[in-house]
Protein backbone atom coordinates (compact mmCIF):
# COMPACT_ATOMS: atom_id res chain seq x y z
CA UNK A 1 0.00 0.00 0.00
CA UNK A 2 1.57 3.65 -0.72
CA UNK A 3 2.39 5.71 2.01
CA UNK A 4 1.12 8.63 3.37
CA UNK A 5 3.08 11.76 2.90
CA UNK A 6 4.64 12.34 6.47
CA UNK A 7 5.44 7.84 6.03
CA UNK A 8 7.08 8.68 2.77
CA UNK A 9 9.00 11.50 3.77
CA UNK A 10 10.42 9.38 6.53
CA UNK A 11 11.35 6.10 4.43
CA UNK A 12 12.76 9.38 2.03
CA UNK A 13 15.02 10.24 4.50
CA UNK A 14 15.78 6.41 5.35
CA UNK A 15 16.62 5.80 1.88
CA UNK A 16 18.19 8.82 0.32
CA UNK A 17 21.73 8.07 1.75
CA UNK A 18 21.69 4.66 0.00
CA UNK A 19 20.35 6.46 -3.44
CA UNK A 20 23.54 6.25 -6.29
CA UNK A 21 24.08 9.95 -7.71
CA UNK A 22 22.45 9.35 -11.24
CA UNK A 23 19.32 7.48 -10.40
CA UNK A 24 17.87 7.38 -13.94
CA UNK A 25 20.85 5.96 -15.00
CA UNK A 26 19.51 2.50 -13.39
CA UNK A 27 16.63 0.75 -14.24
CA UNK A 28 14.09 -0.09 -11.06
CA UNK A 29 15.37 -3.65 -10.57
CA UNK A 30 19.28 -2.53 -10.46
CA UNK A 31 18.39 0.47 -8.80
CA UNK A 32 16.65 -1.89 -5.74
CA UNK A 33 19.70 -3.70 -5.77
CA UNK A 34 21.78 -0.95 -5.34
CA UNK A 35 19.64 0.24 -2.18
CA UNK A 36 19.65 -2.85 -0.75
CA UNK A 37 23.28 -3.74 -1.05
CA UNK A 38 24.05 -0.49 0.31
CA UNK A 39 22.05 -0.69 2.81
CA UNK A 40 22.78 -4.16 4.07
CA UNK A 41 26.40 -3.14 4.14
CA UNK A 42 26.24 0.39 5.69
CA UNK A 43 22.92 0.50 7.64
CA UNK A 44 20.95 -2.24 8.30
CA UNK A 45 19.16 -1.26 10.78
CA UNK A 46 17.36 1.69 8.17
CA UNK A 47 17.02 -1.54 5.92
CA UNK A 48 14.30 -3.02 9.33
CA UNK A 49 13.25 0.58 9.67
CA UNK A 50 12.25 1.05 6.32
CA UNK A 51 10.50 -2.52 5.92
CA UNK A 52 8.62 -1.91 9.31
CA UNK A 53 7.56 1.70 7.64
CA UNK A 54 6.33 0.25 4.16
CA UNK A 55 4.21 -2.75 5.45
CA UNK A 56 3.44 -1.40 8.96
CA UNK A 57 5.27 -4.90 10.51
CA UNK A 58 7.12 -4.58 14.09
CA UNK A 59 10.81 -6.76 14.12
CA UNK A 60 8.99 -8.99 16.67
CA UNK A 61 6.84 -10.09 13.77
CA UNK A 62 9.27 -10.43 11.33
CA UNK A 63 11.33 -13.00 13.78
CA UNK A 64 8.76 -15.73 11.31
CA UNK A 65 9.24 -14.62 8.29
CA UNK A 66 12.76 -15.83 6.16
CA UNK A 67 14.82 -13.28 4.68
CA UNK A 68 13.87 -14.30 1.42
CA UNK A 69 10.44 -13.19 1.97
CA UNK A 70 12.02 -9.98 3.71
CA UNK A 71 13.58 -9.32 0.51
CA UNK A 72 11.04 -9.69 -1.28
CA UNK A 73 8.55 -7.37 0.78
CA UNK A 74 11.10 -4.73 0.71
CA UNK A 75 11.30 -4.90 -2.72
CA UNK A 76 7.49 -4.85 -3.03
CA UNK A 77 7.24 -1.94 -1.19
CA UNK A 78 9.83 0.33 -2.63
CA UNK A 79 8.06 -0.52 -6.10
CA UNK A 80 4.56 0.40 -4.81
CA UNK A 81 5.61 3.71 -3.47
CA UNK A 82 7.40 4.41 -6.50
CA UNK A 83 10.73 4.55 -5.26
CA UNK A 84 11.74 6.75 -8.14
CA UNK A 85 9.41 9.45 -8.07
CA UNK A 86 9.63 9.67 -4.29
CA UNK A 87 13.33 10.53 -4.46
CA UNK A 88 12.70 13.27 -7.66
CA UNK A 89 9.91 14.77 -5.72
CA UNK A 90 11.25 15.15 -2.32
CA UNK A 91 14.70 15.53 -3.28
CA UNK A 92 14.55 17.83 -5.94
CA UNK A 93 10.82 18.81 -7.21
CA UNK A 94 9.35 19.81 -4.32
CA UNK A 95 11.88 22.91 -4.13
CA UNK A 96 11.68 23.92 -7.78
CA UNK A 97 7.86 22.86 -8.18
CA UNK A 98 8.12 21.65 -11.45
CA UNK A 99 6.13 18.93 -13.19
CA UNK B 1 -8.19 22.09 -13.56
CA UNK B 2 -9.74 19.00 -11.53
CA UNK B 3 -7.22 18.08 -8.87
CA UNK B 4 -7.71 13.60 -7.39
CA UNK B 5 -7.20 13.56 -3.98
CA UNK B 6 -7.72 9.77 -2.78
CA UNK B 7 -11.39 9.56 -3.82
CA UNK B 8 -12.40 13.17 -4.01
CA UNK B 9 -11.74 15.77 -6.62
CA UNK B 10 -11.25 19.19 -6.19
CA UNK B 11 -11.43 22.04 -8.61
CA UNK B 12 -7.95 24.02 -8.89
CA UNK B 13 -8.34 27.70 -10.38
CA UNK B 14 -5.28 30.47 -11.05
CA UNK B 15 -5.00 32.34 -7.50
CA UNK B 16 -5.81 35.99 -7.52
CA UNK B 17 -3.27 37.97 -6.26
CA UNK B 18 -4.19 37.92 -2.51
CA UNK B 19 -4.42 34.30 -2.47
CA UNK B 20 -1.12 34.39 -5.16
CA UNK B 21 0.74 36.66 -2.64
CA UNK B 22 -0.40 34.11 0.59
CA UNK B 23 0.54 30.67 -1.19
CA UNK B 24 4.01 32.27 -2.41
CA UNK B 25 4.49 32.78 1.36
CA UNK B 26 3.89 28.94 2.16
CA UNK B 27 5.60 27.82 -0.46
CA UNK B 28 8.51 29.92 0.21
CA UNK B 29 8.31 28.39 3.73
CA UNK B 30 8.04 24.64 2.21
CA UNK B 31 10.97 25.58 0.17
CA UNK B 32 13.05 26.96 3.18
CA UNK B 33 12.20 23.69 5.38
CA UNK B 34 12.98 21.50 2.68
CA UNK B 35 16.73 22.87 2.16
CA UNK B 36 17.07 23.19 5.95
CA UNK B 37 15.87 19.70 6.40
CA UNK B 38 13.32 20.58 9.26
CA UNK B 39 10.08 17.75 8.11
CA UNK B 40 7.98 19.04 10.54
CA UNK B 41 7.78 22.53 9.30
CA UNK B 42 8.01 21.45 5.76
CA UNK B 43 4.64 18.80 6.77
CA UNK B 44 2.76 21.61 8.36
CA UNK B 45 3.69 24.55 5.31
CA UNK B 46 3.46 21.36 2.78
CA UNK B 47 0.11 20.65 3.80
CA UNK B 48 -1.00 24.32 4.89
CA UNK B 49 -0.31 25.08 1.00
CA UNK B 50 -2.48 22.29 -0.71
CA UNK B 51 -5.11 22.96 1.82
CA UNK B 52 -5.31 26.65 1.18
CA UNK B 53 -4.71 26.22 -2.48
CA UNK B 54 -7.80 23.70 -2.43
CA UNK B 55 -9.90 25.13 0.21
CA UNK B 56 -9.93 21.80 2.08
CA UNK B 57 -9.03 21.13 5.38
CA UNK B 58 -5.87 19.86 6.21
CA UNK B 59 -6.80 17.07 8.40
CA UNK B 60 -7.81 15.02 5.32
CA UNK B 61 -4.82 15.35 3.76
CA UNK B 62 -3.13 13.51 6.50
CA UNK B 63 -4.20 9.77 4.81
CA UNK B 64 -3.91 10.30 1.39
CA UNK B 65 -1.46 8.77 -0.52
CA UNK B 66 1.74 10.66 -1.28
CA UNK B 67 1.95 10.52 -4.94
CA UNK B 68 -1.65 12.02 -5.15
CA UNK B 69 -0.50 15.21 -2.92
CA UNK B 70 2.47 15.70 -4.42
CA UNK B 71 0.99 15.43 -7.73
CA UNK B 72 -1.95 18.42 -6.31
CA UNK B 73 1.35 20.15 -4.72
CA UNK B 74 2.97 20.21 -8.20
CA UNK B 75 0.00 21.44 -9.76
CA UNK B 76 -0.52 24.20 -7.54
CA UNK B 77 3.20 25.36 -7.67
CA UNK B 78 2.74 25.03 -11.86
CA UNK B 79 -0.55 27.61 -11.05
CA UNK B 80 1.28 29.95 -9.37
CA UNK B 81 4.03 30.50 -12.04
CA UNK B 82 3.38 33.78 -13.70
CA UNK B 83 2.51 33.82 -17.66
CA UNK B 84 5.17 35.99 -18.82
CA UNK B 85 9.21 36.44 -17.71
CA UNK B 86 9.89 39.13 -15.67
CA UNK B 87 12.71 39.86 -14.89
CA UNK B 88 12.66 41.11 -12.08
CA UNK B 89 11.22 37.60 -10.95
CA UNK B 90 13.94 35.83 -11.78
CA UNK B 91 16.86 38.30 -10.38
CA UNK B 92 19.39 36.32 -8.30
CA UNK B 93 19.96 39.16 -5.18
CA UNK B 94 17.48 38.71 -2.85
CA UNK B 95 16.63 41.16 -0.58
CA UNK B 96 17.37 40.23 2.73
CA UNK B 97 14.84 40.45 5.76
CA UNK B 98 14.25 43.22 7.64
CA UNK B 99 14.54 44.15 11.38
CA UNK B 100 10.76 45.53 10.80
CA UNK B 101 9.33 42.36 9.35
CA UNK B 102 6.17 40.35 10.46
CA UNK B 103 4.49 37.89 8.77
CA UNK B 104 2.14 39.02 5.97
CA UNK B 105 3.98 41.82 5.07
CA UNK B 106 4.55 41.17 1.16
CA UNK B 107 0.33 41.78 1.14
CA UNK B 108 0.40 45.16 2.92
CA UNK B 109 3.50 46.03 0.03
CA UNK B 110 1.78 44.70 -2.72
CA UNK B 111 -1.23 47.02 -1.36
CA UNK B 112 0.65 49.98 -0.50
CA UNK B 113 2.20 50.11 -3.44
CA UNK B 114 -0.33 49.70 -6.03
CA UNK B 115 -2.56 51.91 -4.27
CA UNK B 116 -0.22 54.46 -3.68
CA UNK B 117 0.18 54.91 -7.15
CA UNK B 118 -3.21 53.96 -8.94
CA UNK B 119 -5.81 54.99 -5.58
CA UNK B 120 -7.13 51.55 -6.02
CA UNK B 121 -9.24 50.27 -3.24
CA UNK B 122 -8.02 46.92 -1.16
CA UNK B 123 -10.47 44.69 -2.18
CA UNK B 124 -9.96 46.12 -6.08
CA UNK B 125 -6.06 44.98 -5.60
CA UNK B 126 -7.07 41.54 -4.09
CA UNK B 127 -8.52 40.73 -7.12
CA UNK B 128 -6.46 41.39 -9.89
CA UNK B 129 -4.59 39.03 -11.88
CA UNK B 130 -0.79 38.41 -10.51
CA UNK B 131 0.59 38.65 -13.72
CA UNK B 132 -1.16 42.12 -14.54
CA UNK B 133 0.41 43.13 -11.03
CA UNK B 134 3.57 42.38 -11.49
CA UNK B 135 3.42 43.85 -14.46
CA UNK B 136 2.68 47.12 -13.18
CA UNK B 137 5.14 46.40 -10.35
CA UNK B 138 7.69 46.65 -12.52
CA UNK B 139 6.73 49.81 -13.88
CA UNK B 140 6.26 51.55 -10.91
CA UNK B 141 9.68 50.39 -9.97
CA UNK B 142 11.42 51.01 -12.91
CA UNK B 143 9.90 54.92 -13.12
CA UNK B 144 10.75 55.13 -9.57
CA UNK B 145 14.56 54.62 -10.47
CA UNK B 146 14.29 56.73 -13.50
CA UNK B 147 13.34 59.80 -11.55
CA UNK B 148 15.57 59.18 -8.42
CA UNK B 149 18.36 58.81 -11.09
CA UNK B 150 17.31 62.32 -12.15
CA UNK B 151 17.51 63.22 -8.58
CA UNK B 152 20.98 61.55 -8.08
CA UNK B 153 22.52 63.59 -10.77
CA UNK B 154 21.83 66.77 -9.36
CA UNK B 155 23.47 65.81 -6.23
CA UNK B 156 27.55 66.19 -5.43
CA UNK B 157 27.61 62.49 -4.48
CA UNK B 158 27.29 61.37 -7.59
CA UNK B 159 30.43 62.97 -8.80
CA UNK B 160 33.85 61.65 -7.93
CA UNK B 161 36.67 64.28 -8.08
CA UNK B 162 40.06 62.57 -10.05
CA UNK B 163 42.43 64.38 -8.60
CA UNK B 164 45.05 63.11 -11.41
CA UNK B 165 42.67 64.51 -14.28
CA UNK B 166 41.85 67.04 -12.11
CA UNK B 167 37.93 66.72 -13.29
CA UNK B 168 35.05 64.96 -12.14
CA UNK B 169 33.81 62.11 -13.52
CA UNK B 170 29.85 60.90 -13.37
CA UNK B 171 28.81 57.44 -11.29
CA UNK B 172 25.58 56.41 -12.15
CA UNK B 173 22.88 55.34 -9.42
CA UNK B 174 23.36 51.69 -9.08
CA UNK B 175 20.92 49.82 -10.95
CA UNK B 176 18.62 46.59 -9.03
CA UNK B 177 19.84 43.62 -10.31
CA UNK B 178 17.57 42.81 -12.66
CA UNK B 179 17.77 46.36 -14.75
CA UNK B 180 21.13 45.71 -15.58
CA UNK B 181 21.75 44.96 -19.52
CA UNK B 182 22.17 41.62 -19.81
CA UNK B 183 25.02 40.24 -21.48
CA UNK B 184 24.67 38.58 -24.95
CA UNK B 185 26.56 35.94 -26.64
CA UNK B 186 28.80 37.73 -29.90
CA UNK B 187 29.81 35.46 -32.61
CA UNK B 188 33.44 36.11 -33.15
CA UNK B 189 34.37 37.81 -36.45
CA UNK B 190 36.43 35.44 -38.91
CA UNK B 191 39.89 37.42 -39.17
CA UNK B 192 42.32 36.19 -41.96
CA UNK B 193 45.62 35.72 -41.05
CA UNK B 194 49.14 36.55 -42.64
CA UNK B 195 50.45 32.73 -44.23
CA UNK B 196 54.02 34.17 -42.86
CA UNK B 197 52.54 35.12 -39.12
CA UNK B 198 50.86 31.08 -39.28
CA UNK B 199 52.94 28.84 -36.78
CA UNK B 200 56.11 26.70 -38.83
CA UNK B 201 56.02 23.11 -39.31
CA UNK B 202 53.41 20.55 -40.17
CA UNK B 203 49.73 22.17 -38.95
CA UNK B 204 48.04 19.06 -38.07
CA UNK B 205 44.02 20.23 -38.36
CA UNK B 206 41.41 20.25 -35.95
CA UNK B 207 38.02 18.26 -37.18
CA UNK B 208 35.07 18.22 -35.11
CA UNK B 209 34.71 14.70 -36.03
CA UNK B 210 37.89 13.62 -34.16
CA UNK B 211 36.90 16.28 -31.08
CA UNK B 212 36.17 12.42 -29.13
CA UNK B 213 39.22 10.55 -30.11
Amino acid sequence: MMLNTEKALELYRLLQPHFPDDVYKFDITELIRIIIDSMVVNNYRAYSDALMLMHNVTLESMKDISSDEILQLFIEGLAENNVYELMDFFGKKVRYGIL
Amino acid sequence: MIIKLGKNEYPLERPKLKQWVYLEEIRNKVIHAAEVGSSKDFLDNYYSLISAALGIPVQELYDIPWHDVALAYLYICESQLPKFEFPMMYSKSKSGETDWEYPGRTWFIWVHTLSKIYSWSVEYISELDFDYAIALLHEIISDEYYSREWQWGLSEIAYSYDANTKSSKYKSLPKPEWMKVRATQTELPKVKIKKSMLPAGVVVQWKEDDAEH
